[in-house]
């Protein structure tokens, strides 16, 4: 090792240092291609990460498509509107940027290309493909780092708020979870609590015992009850034989009228004194009968009268049974115990209210609405859906209440009951909760004149846009975010050959832009119509919502990653046959 | 007996229809010389050493670097050559050490003899204090240092350099000199340089490049013995045209120099100097020529190569049937 360096600074005719070479001299090891290549697309991918290009790139794609997607989805845009609008924006205007990286491969180090890297033992062919796998997977990374969660945060949404004919609407967030009709129980007879072993809070089922009351008065009573209608039975005996006498006594009276009515027969052969003694004790008779049938009618009432006294005295009887039965104070439900009001050797007198218990599995969440536009579109039975803690039920509009309440916080709101079942979850209640009611599409407005001219440059019609409502699965996500990348890979690999070919980054990259634009001509003149990308973008809602072909999709990225493939050839072949830059 | 370390056979390039950088030039470096490469501007040295590295793919002929057939595909064959170029260029947002780490792993260097080695390069060519600063703030000189301890990183078994004094002070330029001379014998070293006075210094063999043609290739005591035995340097205001014509037609003595003010000639080892110097001074006068100056000096390098420049510039058509 030296002892002072060779380049530094001695006094002239100091003998130097030992040469470098004479120490750590050790054979050098020839590195593979493939490692030469991941080693220069690492080093490539390092500079791109230092590039303010690239940095500008992701930071402006990345700005601008979450403002979009937060933009649709105050708009209520279902996920393939707003995943088509982020991938559409990466094919018209973000594939620019993917061209000026693509085209800036070379320009930086073009000067240096000889002293610094082929000299190097790295031969043109390795460091060409080392230039392509760094730009196309740096480009590929961007595009991925945006559009994949992206997509996920879309068809997430989507799920959230997607009916048939619903979209996303209100929102509210800590709603608290409360009883939906929580069941309040008194007492129903009087008495003293005798037992109670439950607490607020505590979990019931249906049926279970809650509490029992002293229900000794209500022996006692039912005892006298049983006398009463012991006697009752024993008047309607005692009214049915008087009712027997007094019918026995008319019968009588009517035999007596007609021996008095036969006695005065024969009237003719009477004396006038006998004819009036005989008439009068016919008049006698009729009385004597008239007063016999009024006593058995007063008989017979009397019988009522006790029967209905024996009906009485039974009904007190059920009654006090059925009394007796309240003494025993039950769970009509499952549920929680959410108030207890009353504690043992208390005295409760009818209609005390004893317990409140809400339901296990029905829940209400009180969700204000500030928009009153949107409350004007809330419906009950809309649906509805509820984020617990991570956890989604489904629910639906229950009530709404049309007098608007302030929050806490003064706001004045509309608001609206959602119910929901929890599904057999214990503890729900009193958690805070996430809302989101569907509520029913806003009437269409009409496009503007702009919107229009744009559907009828792309070709779509109206049965394209109405087609977008088809949901969109992570599958045929993937499917038009692969055909998204492999643009940009057509794109990375056509500029770089242009780039080779010119060695001039400028006009490469012009070139590329023009190519790119007026490759929707040539590839319908070529027969390949769905490789251009404007029917990449007209079909783009179709792929999305997934009622197209997968074969002809996958036909479609496997011609592009073709046409990329050539490009980068072309782009090797020239490079490794052109001599770099003098 | 030991293979050139270069042999160029009949090489030409022509870039792009439009320049002839070579012409049928054939050469060989034996292992273990040190060679200069001499050369005007534009004279073919640069696109010798690209062709002889396997950057520039010749138009024609064979090369052939340590034995082996060079082309750019020759990877094994670079990984041991070392490289300085005139005008070194390096990637600006790197500083020292990350460059030559890339430069280690480039030629495939183990981790850790990577960083010693980088390590005493560093402080070898000096910028162990700069070696953390990025290479865009380097000065010229700088970036020759860098690119010395960048072309040694490999332990090459042969060495190009071109110009690696440009831009360097004496001091830097001194101990680049000793570096040359101690690779003399261990290592096959191509020199490129504009300034004689180094080549002659640490060159034990020139090659001597003209428009792209070879004007010389063998040892140096060669081209001097060319030299006459001495000159004289003569240093002259007036009219000067019609002075050399009489010199050339009345004395019979080469001129080989046409610099403004100043005419050399060829004395032999029988001439003497003072008879000469009279003739002169009689001629001068005829012609109403101002002499300020005389000098008598002995064989340079500098004056075998321009003799040779100057012998090339009025062969013309002799080119075409030299060998």
């Amino acid at each position: 090792m030296p002892s002072e360096s060779t380049f530094s600074r001695r006094a002239p005719g100091n003998e130097p240092s030992e040469g470098p070479d004479d120490s750590l001299a050790g054979p050098v090891n020839t590195p593979g291609r493939w490692r030469t290549i991941r080693m220069l697309t690492g080093v490539d991918m390092r500079a791109m990460l230092g590039s303010w290009l690239v940095r500008g790139f992701f930071l402006a794609s990345a700005a601008l498509s979450i403002l979009a997607l937060k933009g649709m989805q105050a708009e209520q845009k279902v996920a393939s509107q707003m995943l088509e609008a982020v991938f559409a924006t990466y094919i018209v205007l973000w594939m620019h940027a993917v061209i000026f990286i693509a085209g800036s491969a070379l320009t930086r180090e073009q000067h240096c290309l000889n002293d610094a890297i082929l000299c190097r033992g790295i031969t043109r062919g390795e460091y060409l493909f080392g230039k392509l796998f760094a730009r196309c997977l740096m480009i590929a990374l961007l595009i991925c780092a945006v559009l994949v969660p992206s997509g996920f945060w879309a068809i997430r949404q989507d799920q959230l708020v997607r009916t048939e004919t619903g979209q996303l609407s209100a929102k509210a967030e800590n709603t608290k979870i409360e009883a939906w009709d929580p069941k309040k129980i008194f007492a129903e007879i009087d008495g003293s609590i005798l037992s109670m072993d439950k607490e607020a809070g505590d979990s019931v089922q249906a049926g279970e015992v809650l509490a029992l009351i002293d229900d000794r008065n209500l022996f006692d009573e039912l005892e006298r009850e049983r006398r009463d209608e012991q006697n009752a039975m024993q008047e309607v005996e005692n009214a049915r034989r008087r009712a027997e006498n007094a019918r026995r006594a008319v019968a009588q009276a009517e035999e007596a009228l007609a021996r008095a009515e036969r006695a005065l027969l024969a009237k003719d052969l009477l004396s006038k004194l006998e004819q009036a003694d005989r008439a009068a004790d016919l008049r006698i008779r009729k009385r004597d009968l008239k007063n016999a049938e009024n006593d058995y009618r007063v008989a017979q009432d009397g019988v009522g009268v006790a029967e209905r006294a024996v009906e009485t005295a039974k009904a007190k009887i059920l009654e006090t049974r059925k009394r007796m039965t309240h003494a025993t104070v039950t769970s009509p439900v499952s549920g929680y115990l959410t108030e207890v009001l009353v504690r043992p050797s208390q005295y409760a007198s009818i209609g005390t209210h004893l317990f409140t218990i809400a339901p296990l599995d029905d829940y209400q969440l009180r969700v204000p609405v500030y928009n009153f536009n949107e409350f004007k579109r809330l419906k009950v039975g809309l649906q509805a859906f509820i984020t617990v803690q991570g956890t989604e039920y489904e629910g639906k509009v229950e009530r709404l209440g049309a007098m608007t309440e302030a929050d806490r916080w003064g706001r004045q709101s509309n608001y609206a009951i959602v119910r929901f079942k929890g599904d057999g979850t214990l503890g729900l209640l009193g958690l805070m909760a996430d809302v989101r009611m569907v509520l029913p599409p806003p009437e269409e407005q009409k496009p503007n004149r702009a919107e229009v001219l744009l559907n009828a440059l792309m070709g779509r019609s109206e049965e394209d846009i109405g087609s977008r409502t088809a949901s969109v699965t992570p599958f045929w996500m993937s499917v038009t975010l692969v055909k998204v990348v492999s643009c940009a890979w057509m794109m990375t690999t056509l500029t770089l050959m242009l780039v080779v070919m010119f060695r001039n980054s400028l006009i490469a990259i012009l070139c590329a832009i023009g190519l790119w634009h007026v490759s929707n001509l040539a590839f319908d003149f070529a027969g390949l119509p769905q490789l251009s990308y404007l029917e990449i973008l007209r079909t783009m809602g179709r792929v999305l919502g997934g009622i197209v072909s997968p074969g002809e999709e996958l036909a479609s990225i496997a011609w592009i990653l073709g046409f990329s493939a050539v490009f980068a050839a072309v782009a090797a072949i020239l490079f490794i046959a052109k001599d770099p830059p003098k | 007996m030991n293979p050139p370390a270069i042999r160029f056979e009949r090489v030409t390039k022509v870039y792009q229809n439009r320049q002839v950088a070579l012409a049928d030039v054939s050469f060989e470096v034996p292992a273990g010389a040190t060679v200069g490469l001499l050369g005007a501007n534009g004279s073919g040295k640069s696109t010798s050493i690209g062709i002889a590295l396997g950057l520039v793919t010749p138009s024609a002929g064979h090369v052939e670097v340590l034995g082996q057939p060079m082309t750019p595909g020759a990877k094994a064959t670079r990984q041991r050559l070392g490289f300085l170029s005139d005008d070194p260029s390096f990637p600006k947002d790197l500083n020292a050490i990350q460059y030559l780490d890339f430069v280690g792993r480039c030629y495939g260097l183990p981790r850790l003899e990577q960083k010693a080695r980088m390590g005493t390069l560093l402080r070898t060519v000096g910028l162990t204090d700069d070696a953390s600063r990025r290479i865009g703030t380097y000065s010229t000189g700088m970036k020759t240092r860098l690119g010395v301890a960048a072309s040694l990183m490999n332990h090459p078994e042969m060495l190009f350099w071109d110009e690696p004094t440009a831009g360097l002070d004496p001091i830097s330029r001194m101990q680049t000199l000793d570096l040359l001379e101690k690779f003399r014998g261990n290592k096959t070293v191509v020199l490129s340089s504009h300034i004689l006075g180094d080549i002659d210094r640490v060159c034990d063999r020139l090659i001597i490049l003209n428009k792209g043609q070879l004007l010389f290739d063998g040892p140096r005591a060669e081209l001097e013995n060319m030299l006459p035995h001495r000159v004289l340097d003569i240093r002259a205001n007036g009219s000067l045209d019609a002075f050399r014509a009489d010199i050339e037609a009345r004395m019979g003595r080469k001129i080989f120099s046409h610099e403004p003010g100043r005419i050399r000639i060829e004395l032999d080892s029988t001439d003497v100097v003072g008879e000469v110097t009279g003739q002169l001074l009689e001629l001068a006068r005829a012609h109403d020529v101002t002499i300020s100056g005389i000098n008598s000096i002995g064989r340079q390098l500098e004056d075998a190569y321009l003799k040779l420049i100057t012998e090339d510039e009025f062969r013309g058509f002799e080119r075409v049937s030299s060998p």
